[in-house]
């Protein structure tokens, strides 16, 4: 039942993302425009003959493609998650034989492929523009074709286990606000995490931010050894599979919680 | 000189037309029909100073419409019209001073805050006087009962008494004409009766003429001496109530009850060429029966001896213009 | 002046009842203010990364592009505080048809849909930004002066106002197309204000001078404090933002026409 159900949940979405197209695109320049200037800001550096971790090409597939790993890892529903838990608006979906997340998931998925489509020729010609070379190397596209679900999937739990909170505390939306600040510092979408201070790298690469949008753009740039690419792995499969479980378990908790005070 | 002069005045408006479906919604972005509705057609009528005007009509009628067009929001395709010598639409500043508009689905009310705060941005909006203000406010607010919620969060209020708070709003600057669109609407039975009450009170005592729309036949039954039945953007009424009742309804409502069941028979022959209302208590009997013949019809049922109740009514308005309006467009001539 | 000073009464009003609103959700103002120093502290850090690899971006040191930092704190936190709660609110007064009721106040309603919410947590951002400033300005050995202050003012009100026009055009589209979504991006075209225009190389420094004007609201001020500003610019700055605002006024008042003509 499940895969139909999303599908439906996805079509749905499509249909209404279609209707506020003109938001959508502006949007997607936007989720464009922000790597695009720290782009320009570290290639005016690097042209002043500076000696930079990262080369052009680097650069500028990472800040590329930061766009498009950012748009299909984000997620933006432990805020509406908060919302229906306090005011109560959770209830009619415990009435339906489909869990809750069925419809996040759903809602995400379909706003994600509309943004694609629209963000894709956008990303195009920019790299056109910037006369980019992006790698070649076949088995880097492949391990980042597998990273970048991954990442999305550990984006999104994150995400759904924090909006979860609301089970239990009042204003969580501060919280998910200053998630969104400082998780976006530590996930790389400002400043690549390989230009952090060296003292700091193994503490950057065990915490989760960098698993759901750095890792996929580090294995795509290819400075990862083999090690340190299964140890990246390692971690973000980890992650999945610990978040995954957090969820069912606050949810357990949870639903009781809210049973109980019959919001 | 009537304070409202509306003269020929059209509305039309653009739309497009939305196709279901994913691969509607796809379509919809290379091809949009174009569909053109006129919302008001060819309207004309007057109201004089201290006048309450019900507008009657069903969804979509074109109500709402005329209201915004002679509050000045919106432009008249063609015609005009002139409120208190002014000209709407160009929506000067003196004549906005004289004017209020309350609309029952929305609220100008700031939700987080007490009413109180509102009130003193209409203040300086609308430059009134301290001296004046206070006096309005505590006059308006003891009329409706309200004063001790003027300092309470309006997200904390019921419905019924958020709408007393708008119309204290709205009427804080004394404004010559009140345009009221739906005042009632979701208000409970009590709610209703006092928002009526103080609208009453409002026109008697002030002397403000007021125009509503309304879908509760109470509300301009007990407001509204002169009502105009609006339908496809057409006037097709406008006179007294009692007048609209008559035309539509050229008969009353004569219940008998008998003391036993009649033969069906004798009633037969007693009501022939009379509309006979369907019961299903054999004793009683209901007629349709035209005013003329009310007093006749009524004393040959009394001649049969035996009934032990006999009532004359009204037909509900409600249910007049449930007729009014489930005709076809054009369908019936009211004027 | 007569003509002005019930405006000033009611934008006072404006303010007392933000104070009353501000009042109401002080958790709000809380995570406002924590939100707004974790901000800080980012924008900071990024800028530190930078500068562990030279000492010198297109001519400007690392204090000196704190100085800027905390120039555009303090304009961002202006803009947070007065212009952006009311300019995404417009395309909703719209939709939600209470735009009715704004239209039919005896008041210019440019004025009423500009100026009638305000976002005071704000004003600690203002601050923080002020108090970075005046640390990296001392770091960066500035000779402080009044006529560079009041330089920096004039450039910094400009820069606001020409902003705020290109910004109210943009909105006032929310009368044809019920959707634009132009305050992301508006929001996304400020952020290049964090780095000085000279970061940035021909057609991208030619649009963030004049089609978006950030420069003139972070860079010039900042170099004006620093002494090294083409005093000529401040001019230039005054004629844009005077042909801004009258075009925003001429473009509300037709799209309100347009609106009253086309909608229902």
């Amino acid at each position: 039942m499940t895969p139909r159900l999303i599908w439906r949940c996805v079509a749905m979405n499509v249909m209404m993302t279609i209707e506020y197209r003109g938001e959508f695109a502006m949007r997607m320049v936007n989720t464009l425009l922000g790597p695009l200037i720290s782009l320009l800001v570290w290639l005016t550096v690097s042209e002043q003959g500076v000696r930079l971790p990262y080369d052009r090409d680097q650069f500028i597939t990472y800040y590329l493609l930061l766009s498009l790993v950012s748009m299909l890892t984000a997620t933006w529903l432990g805020a509406y998650l908060a919302a229906a838990i306090r005011q109560g608006d959770l209830s009619p979906w415990l009435l339906r034989p489909v869990p809750y997340i069925v419809n996040d998931i759903g809602n995400n998925a379909g706003e994600k492929v509309i943004k694609l489509v629209l963000l894709c020729p956008m990303v195009g010609l920019v790299a056109v523009f910037l006369r980019a070379s992006l790698p070649s190397d076949p088995r880097a596209w492949l391990l980042f074709t597998i990273s970048l679900p991954l990442a999305a999937a550990v984006a999104f739990l994150l995400d759904f286990v924090i909006g979860s909170l609301a089970f239990w505390i009042q204003d969580v939306w501060g919280l998910i606000r200053v998630k969104a600040l400082v998780g976006g510092f530590l996930a790389g979408q400002w400043v690549p995490l390989a230009l952090f201070p060296a003292r700091f790298q193994g503490l950057l690469q065990i915490q989760p931010f960098r698993y759901t949008l750095s890792f996929p753009l580090e294995v795509l740039t290819g400075h990862l050894t083999p090690a340190a690419l299964a140890y990246g792995f390692a971690w973000q499969v980890g992650y999945c599979v610990g978040l995954w479980a957090c969820y069912r378990l606050v949810w357990h908790y949870g639903l009781r919680a809210y049973a109980a005070t019959g919001a | 000189m009537p304070v409202i002069l509306v003269d020929h005045l059209a509305k039309s408006y653009r739309f497009y037309r939305k196709e279901p479906g994913l691969r509607g919604s796809l379509r919809g972005l290379v091809h949009r029909e174009m569909l053109e509705t006129k919302a008001v057609n060819d309207l004309s009528f007057m109201v004089e100073q201290g006048e309450v005007v019900g507008f009657l009509g069903p969804n979509g009628a074109g109500k709402t419409t005329t209201l915004k067009l002679l509050c000045g929001l919106l432009y008249p395709s063609t015609g005009q019209a002139m409120v208190l010598g002014y000209t709407p639409h160009r929506r000067e500043h003196s004549y906005l001073r004289q004017i209020a508009l309350v609309m029952g689905q929305k609220n100008m009310l700031w939700w987080d805050i007490p009413a109180m705060e509102t009130l003193l941005m209409h203040k300086e909006m609308y430059r009134l006087p301290e001296a004046e203000f206070k006096r309005t406010v505590d006059e308006l607010a003891e009329i409706l009962e309200v004063a001790q919620l003027l300092r309470v969060q309006v997200r904390k209020l019921s419905l019924g008494e958020r709408m007393k708070l708008e119309l204290l709003v709205a009427l804080v600057h004394r404004p010559q004409i009140l345009f009221l669109d739906e005042p009632t609407i979701g208000l409970d039975v009590v709610a209703q009766q006092r928002v009526r009450d103080f609208l009453r009170t409002l026109n008697r005592e002030q002397g403000t003429t007021i125009l509503l729309t309304s879908h509760y036949m109470d509300d301009i039954e007990a407001l509204c001496p002169r009502v105009m039945v609006i339908d496809h953007g057409q006037l097709q009424f406008d006179g007294k109530l009692s007048m609209l009742v008559e035309r539509i309804a050229p008969y009353k409502l004569l219940t008998a009850v008998f003391a036993e069941p009649v033969e069906p028979a004798v009633v037969a022959a007693m009501v022939a060429g009379l509309d006979v209302l369907p019961s299903d208590d054999p004793r009683r009997l209901g007629l349709h029966v035209p005013r003329t013949e009310v007093a006749e019809v009524a004393g040959r049922l009394l001649r049969l001896g035996n009934v032990v109740d006999l009532s004359i009514m009204e037909v509900p308005v409600e249910d007049i213009i449930r007729q009014v309006f489930s005709a076809p467009a054009g369908g019936k001539e009211l004027v | 002046m007569t003509r002005l000073l019930p405006y000033l009464r009611l934008w006072r009003q404006f303010v007392v009842t933000a104070f009353v609103r501000e009042a109401e959700y002080r958790f709000n103002l809380l995570v406002g203010v924590g939100e707004g120093l974790a901000q800080l502290a980012l924008a900071v850090l990024t800028f530190l990364l930078l500068y562990q690899y030279t000492d010198a971006v297109a001519g400007w040191s690392r204090a000196q592009v704190l100085m800027l930092v905390g120039v555009y704190r303090i304009v961002d936190a202006l803009i947070n505080l007065q212009i952006a709660p009311n300019l995404t609110s417009i395309a909703g007064y719209i939709q939600r048809g209470e735009m009715d009721f704004l239209l039919l106040r005896p008041v210019e309603s440019q004025f009423l849909v500009s100026l009638r919410k305000l976002e005071l947590a704000e004003a600690g951002n203002m601050v923080s930004g002020l108090a970075l400033l005046i640390y990296a300005g001392n770091q960066a050995h500035v000779h402080w002066s009044v006529a560079n202050g009041v330089e920096a003012v004039a450039f910094a009100i400009c820069g606001v106002l020409l902003l705020y026009a290109v910004w109210f055009l943009t909105v006032t589209l929310s009368f044809w197309l019920v959707k634009v979504g132009m305050d992301e991006l508006f929001y996304g075209m400020f952020d290049t204000g964090r780095y000085p225009v000279s970061f940035f190389k021909g057609i991208v420094r030619t649009v963030l001078t004049f089609a978006i004007p950030v420069a003139f609201a972070t860079t010039f001020p900042t170099q004006s404090l620093l002494g090294v500003v083409d005093h000529r610019l401040l001019l230039v700055g005054c004629a844009l933002a005077a042909v801004g605002l009258v075009a925003s006024h001429l473009f509300w008042n037709y799209a309100v026409q347009h609106y009253s003509s086309a909608s229902s």
